[in-house]
């Protein structure tokens, strides 16, 4: 099987990156079979990917350390450093409402709102503007428009409230 | 990762995962403790390959660990546990190496006349069961390897550190180090090319025990490489 794909420089990046996956069992099938063949029939390959394999190998002379035996303790008491607002958010979400209560709360929320924004945009409208509270003064002028044709005769209002007694024309208000 | 795969399936199949949920959810510190128990080994010993100093490595692991614990609401299983805390100590580890380019300090470690620090006692057996010449070829090799692993540029160690003692795929480094597979194929082939260069003096010393009369000869024994192909 030939590799022609592959360059004939052992040093080359390309060979070089297919040698390096090779050998870490990184390559494609037909990839694997490409390079192996190539492998065999070129010592310098061959000679170039044993020499990356045992300089691969001699990473293993590296001492492995090991944490000292009190590791876990010594990490375990840090953690009472860290601030404790870092650990509220567990508890808020432990408690956090349910989204179709969440909701019906702001529903709520937004009625009470608009309830109370038309309670004060009234208030100020009475305020600034007191003839236009028209349901509170109908009544009286109501009472004025019924009553006219007997204010016209009257030039004194004290009179007209004197006359207004039930014991002198029965039980008829005048206004 | 396998496409499409929810976070119960993760959490299912990854005790990790349960003991971190418990860490995210209830503040547990008794399932952080287990965590730190398992993974404290690899991480620690990750570090120490990487910085090359025992100190540093405990402090860069344990800093790991605390991180963890701080984002842990941040935790969303969408994979193994372990890639995770990787991707975190590989953030730190390379911050670490950068600032430390900038002040370079002098490595006590691996020094024949200093102190080898804390080792573990299957470790020192083995070194009292070694002739003091065997010993001492272990430690210059050490040494040797140590300062080529050096010569690496700081992705291209961390890279090399989990494919050679985490036995990581490059998906998993590319996902630790969120690089593209291809690029940590590249990253790995000229990590490779490049302690194949700086160990090519040393690469016939295979750790073999030299005679005791070839104990004067100025080199240790030399191993011709076999022209025979070994497939791995």
């Amino acid at each position: 099987m030939t590799s022609p794909n592959l360059p004939t420089d052992p040093a080359d990046d390309e060979l070089s990156e297919a040698l390096t996956a090779y050998l870490d069992g990184e390559l494609p099938y037909e990839q694997q079979l490409a390079i192996e063949a190539r492998i065999n029939s070129d010592p310098a390959v061959r000679r170039e990917l044993e020499k990356l394999r045992r300089a691969w190998e001699m990473l293993d002379y590296l001492p492995r350390k090991e944490p000292s035996p009190d590791f876990t303790q010594r990490t375990i008491s840090q953690l009472t450093l860290i601030p404790l607002s870092q650990s509220t958010p567990v508890a808020t979400r432990r408690f956090a409402l349910p989204p179709l209560i969440g909701w019906v709360a702001l529903w709520l929320v937004m009625v009470v709102a608009g309830y109370g924004l038309t309670a004060l945009a009234d208030y100020q409208l009475k305020l600034f503007h007191p003839r236009l509270d028209l349901e509170a003064e109908l009544p009286s002028e109501r009472s004025i428009a019924e009553h006219l044709r007997i204010y016209r005769h009257i030039d004194d209002l004290d009179f007209a409230r004197q006359l207004d007694r039930p014991e002198l024309f029965g039980d008829e208000t005048i206004y | 990762m396998a496409i499409g795969e929810t976070s119960a399936q993760f959490a299912l199949r990854d005790p990790d995962i349960r003991l971190m949920l418990r860490v995210r959810d209830h503040n547990d510190a008794q399932a952080f403790a287990q965590l730190v128990e398992r993974y404290q080994y690899r991480l620690v010993a990750i570090m120490h390959h990487l910085v090359g100093s025992s100190e540093e490595a405990e402090d860069l692991a344990q800093e790991v660990f605390l991180r963890v614990f701080r984002t842990r609401h941040k935790y969303h299983p969408r994979a193994k546990f372990s890639t995770w805390l990787f991707t975190i100590a590989n953030n730190l580890a390379l911050n670490h190496l950068r600032s430390r380019q900038r002040r370079p300090v002098v490595p006590l470690e691996l020094s024949e006349s200093g102190p080898l620090g804390a080792r573990p006692a299957e470790q020192l057996v083995q070194d009292q069961q070694r002739r003091p010449t065997e010993l001492l070829q272990q430690k210059e090799l050490a040494a040797i390897v140590r300062a080529a692993l050096d010569e690496l540029n700081e992705r291209q160690r961390m890279a090399v550190v989990l494919n050679k003692f985490e036995d990581m795929s490059y998906q998993e480094i590319a996902e630790v180090m969120s690089m593209s597979v291809k690029a940590v194929k590249s990253l790995l082939s000229r990590a490779r090319t490049r302690l194949r260069e700086v160990l090519q003096g040393y690469i016939y010393m295979d750790g073999e025990v030299p005679a005791e009369a070839d104990e004067s000869a100025p080199s240790p024994p030399h191993h011709s490489i076999s022209e025979e192909s070994e497939s791995p």
